[in-house]
């Protein structure tokens, strides 16, 4: 164990005065650094329009002066803005955090207050897992890519070979020294980001740490991963260009070609439900609801309840139609777990976007979240019209005028269900041990190979 | 005549010396391979869109509950699969709402009330064979140039081409020329298997599109260039082919992974613009003033001016905010043309028919038809009844005229060319003072 430090420290000294190092540096200073000054500004904006509207709504619920229930009561929950964006934007970058009910014969919609400018539709957005799964792995290439043809260019192989040093030894040096070469910036990047956050948003400190502290764990293995994918390749070669060369197009295989194929077979192993199939089964079941009503009772309280009891069933009915293409998005997220361990991508991806809680999966939880909220304020309502019917028929008055401002109760808020801490660190639990196979399985080629590299 | 045979001489030694590298190669059957690839993926999502599309055309079953009044979506066009750009934003469905909301939520709520393809796409990047070309023709681009120089002259045998009487400028001139041509190679080869792959999922691109094509493949090759020109200028600078490579790479992921993404957010930090729901609260009490209880009880005629006085309200708040927007968007324009990538992307989205400028005039025309439907909506306003009459004027949208894409690209074609022409003489200021010891 102590050759392995050996080799693992004269590695970290070459190259800590390399040029390549310094380039490393500043790429990733500068880049985590600039992603956490954009995502602190894109969230205080997000913020800003949250308090906005939940101030905004109070104050029109407020002046609102009637409104017959039945025509549909205009609801909005706003989610609250998630730090999580910070590390993972994930869903964020698609959908709005607003949700609009139409209660009683509407499903929830989603809409965005925020309109990005048309500019970041064009690119995507940009955040620290970007970063670390496209330009960490890049650089993690670029310091490993002639850890054995370079020592054969300088001459040093044989020297180094001779010694009492053994090849596995060597092998697992080059990949511990370049490793702990690549920590340091990503360390450093990292604490100067968290900083960064924590001077900006220093309400949601503890999220952001947490949150820097998962994606640092991530970015380890990941970056460990490419080092040793690195130094696999490059002891199958003997001069570093070729090594290169072929590294660039492992990395672009697993880097973007594979995570589009695996989404690709996600979706169409399970192909979501078009619109148009969407609104013809919405139409259907507003069919049924509306031949429903020919066989009301005749008494007005009773002809109440009936058409309350229908619009319970025919909610029940929507929200089996939005299940089914939700579960979808879920089964899709589910595949590409399974399948997504062919490239280190995939883990890194679905553990930082799992745990910062911008996944598909908890999407589609809090908007069911939503629904149950639907259910019971509509309950409620339609409750609190048959008991005053039934108060105003007692007491031998008209039916009930609902005409000046009515609060119609508290209108629950939406407490947005997403995944436990549990599931999240399970999650992240599950992407590090994909990310450490793959790192435990190069390992193991690397120094496979070590053995029968040829020094001269 | 002799100086033209050597140049003639100089020129297919470059030729072979691009051409018979493996790492050429290589990179060049991945890109086509990802090209293929992608425009696969490209022409399943313009499929997509087309039959939401046509769904959205085909007449609606009549039903007492059908409150909307009408959807307008621009068609997708086949063009749409080399560049997306905004095009799912665009061939989405934009609703006029009820007609007691016939004023507003109609230019605002363009592109957003979309329901998404497939959340999972949250994973990777939607691609389309532009954004290929986009990382792998600069890839290529630089793996031509980065050795030219300093390479050269570690193997020895610049010092022997400097002896030949064509002098400095001959060689590099000799090796941009190769280059460039090899580029052009590259791009219409690759545009050909892009078309043989769209062809074979039994798209086909109209003729008169095919100016366009042309235009997206000038763009293509230009782009290439300004990388070509990238890797001579570091190649004349550096003395190893190791370090050169390092610092190509390098700056390759600046410019082409990070620069583009970073730009909207830049311009968004830099001009702010307020919250959108403010704008949507503003003109959701302007909607509630104006029309307050009178909504179901007053005459046709006393609404149908309310509603056209809500709807000049509206539409001016709406201005506003897009104003603002839109000031966001070209600044994000102008910070965008520092690196290639970014002016490239711009360029082939617009003549794909999918760039900012089209979904502004699709915004345009949207609010002149909504306009038009919401005169035609107010005149029954009453509920659970058919709202959509038979003569409602269909939407169909006018893309932008030639002219008009080539005013709005004229700052990134302008950028791309001086860019990569500032550089070729950069490269050249380099290499005559190169020691080539």
């Amino acid at each position: 164990m102590r050759k392995v430090f050996l080799v693992a420290g004269k590695e970290i000294h070459a190259s800590v005065r390399s040029l390549r190092f310094v380039l490393v540096l500043v790429i990733t200073l500068v880049l985590f650094i600039g992603a956490t000054v954009l995502g602190t500004n894109r969230y205080n904006l997000t913020k800003n329009s949250y308090e906005l509207t939940v101030r905004q709504q109070a104050a029109s619920f407020a002046a609102v002066k009637s409104y017959e229930p039945m025509l549909g009561v205009f609801l909005a929950a706003y989610r609250t803005p998630n730090p999580g964006t910070l590390i993972a934007s994930g869903i964020n970058q698609l959908i709005g955090d607003t949700f609009y009910i139409y209660n009683v014969n509407n499903p929830p919609q989603l809409k965005s207050p925020m309109i990005h400018n048309s500019f970041s539709r064009l690119h995507g957005d940009y955040d620290i897992l970007t970063i670390v799964a496209i330009v960490i792995s890049f650089l993690a290439l670029l310091l490993s890519y002639d850890a054995f043809p370079g020592e054969k260019r300088d001459g040093t192989t044989q020297l180094l070979f001779s010694g009492p040093v053994g090849r596995a030894s060597i092998a697992l040096g080059k990949v511990l020294g370049l490793s702990l070469t690549l920590f340091i910036p990503i360390v450093l990047s990292t604490i100067a980001s968290a900083l960064t956050a924590v001077i900006a948003i220093p309400d949601e400190s503890p999220a952001i740490l947490a949150g820097m502290v998962v994606m640092l764990i991530l970015a380890l293995l990941y970056a460990a991963v490419f080092i040793s994918l690195g130094v696999a390749v490059s002891a199958l070669t003997h001069r570093p260009f070729r090594s290169l060369a072929a590294l660039l197009i492992i990395w672009i295989a697993l880097v973007f070609v594979l995570p589009e194929l695996i989404t690709a077979a996600a979706t169409s192993t399970h192909p979501t439900p078009t619109d148009d199939d969407f609104s013809n089964r919405y139409r259907e079941v507003t069919m049924q609801y509306i031949q429903g009503f020919q066989s009301f009772p005749q008494d007005r309280i009773e002809r109440r309840a009936a058409w309350f009891e229908l619009t319970k069933w025919y909610q029940g009915q929507l929200r089996l139609v939005w299940r089914d293409i939700a579960n979808n998005f879920v089964r899709q997220e589910e595949f590409a777990w399974a399948w997504g361990w062919f490239t280190p991508v995939m883990p890194l991806k679905l553990a930082a976007t799992s745990y910062s809680g911008t996944n598909p999966a908890t999407e589609v939880s809090s908007t069911d979240s939503v629904w149950d909220v639907v259910v019971r304020y509509d309950e409620y309502i339609q409750q609190k019209i048959v008991a005053d019917m039934e108060e105003a028929r007692r007491s031998g008055g008209g039916m009930p005028q609902y005409e000046s401002g009515i609060p119609w109760g508290e209108i629950p808020k939406v407490e947005f269900r997403t995944d436990g801490a549990e599931k999240r660190l399970g999650a992240l639990a599950t992407g590090c041990i994909a990310l450490l196979g793959w790192l435990v399985l190069l390992v193991v080629i690397t120094v496979l190979l070590s053995r029968r590299y040829d020094p001269r | 005549m002799r100086s033209g045979v050597q140049f003639t001489a100089l020129l297919s030694k470059e030729f072979r010396r691009l051409i018979f590298n493996p790492l050429v190669l290589a990179i060049t059957a991945v890109m086509l391979i990802v090209v293929v690839l992608a425009t696969i993926r490209s022409t399943d999502a313009y499929k997509w869109n087309l039959e939401q599309y046509h769904a959205l055309l085909a007449p609606q079953e009549e039903s007492p509950m059908a409150n909307l009044s009408a959807g307008a979506a621009a068609e997708p066009r086949p063009l749409h699969i080399l560049a997306r750009g905004v095009s799912d934003i665009m061939t989405r469905p934009v609703w006029a709402m009820r007609q007691l909301e016939a004023g507003f939520n109609i230019k605002f709520t363009v592109g957003l009330e979309r329901r998404q393809r497939e959340l999972i796409y949250v994973l990777v990047p939607d691609v389309d064979p532009m954004m290929v070309l986009r990382f792998l023709l600069s890839i290529l681009a630089l793996l031509f140039a980065y050795n030219q120089v300093c390479g050269e002259r570690q193997v020895g045998t610049l010092r022997q081409m400097l002896a030949n009487p064509l002098g400095r400028r001959g060689i590099l001139t000799a090796k941009i020329i190769s280059g460039l041509v090899m580029l052009a190679f590259v791009v219409a080869l690759t545009f050909l298997v892009l078309m043989v792959t769209i062809w074979a999922m039994d798209v086909s691109v109209p003729t008169g599109e095919f100016w366009r094509l042309g235009i997206m493949m000038l763009a293509t090759w230009i782009y290439g260039a300004a990388f070509l020109a990238i890797g001579l200028v570091i190649s004349a600078a550096v003395a190893t082919g190791g370090v050169s490579i390092l610092i190509c790479l390098a700056i390759w992921s600046l410019l082409v992974i990070v620069a583009p993404g970073l730009t909207a957010q830049v311009a968004e930090a830099l001009s702010p613009a307020p919250p959108a729901q403010q704008a949507y609260m503003e003109k959701l009490s302007i909607e509630r003033n104006l029309k307050g209880g009178e909504v179901q009880r007053g005459s046709a005629e006393r609404l149908r001016e309310l509603n056209r006085r809500a709807f000049e309200a509206i539409s001016s708040v709406d201005r506003d905010f897009l104003n603002q927007v839109r000031q966001q968007e070209s600044l994000a324009q102008l910070i965008g043309l520092i690196s290639p990538a970014t002016a490239f992307e711009s360029l082939v989205t617009t003549y794909a028919g999918t760039g900012i400028t089209e979904e502004h005039e699709l915004l345009r025309q949207l609010n002149i038809h909504f306009r038009m439907i919401s005169d035609y909506d107010d005149i029954e306003p009453v509920l659970m009844q058919r709202t959509t009459p038979d003569d409602l004027p269909e939407f169909v949208y006018r893309p932008l005229s030639a002219g008009a894409l080539i005013n709005a690209s004229l700052i990134q074609w302008g950028a791309l060319v001086i860019m990569t022409l500032v550089l070729f003489g950069i490269a050249y200021y380099f290499f005559i003072r190169y020691d080539v010891r």
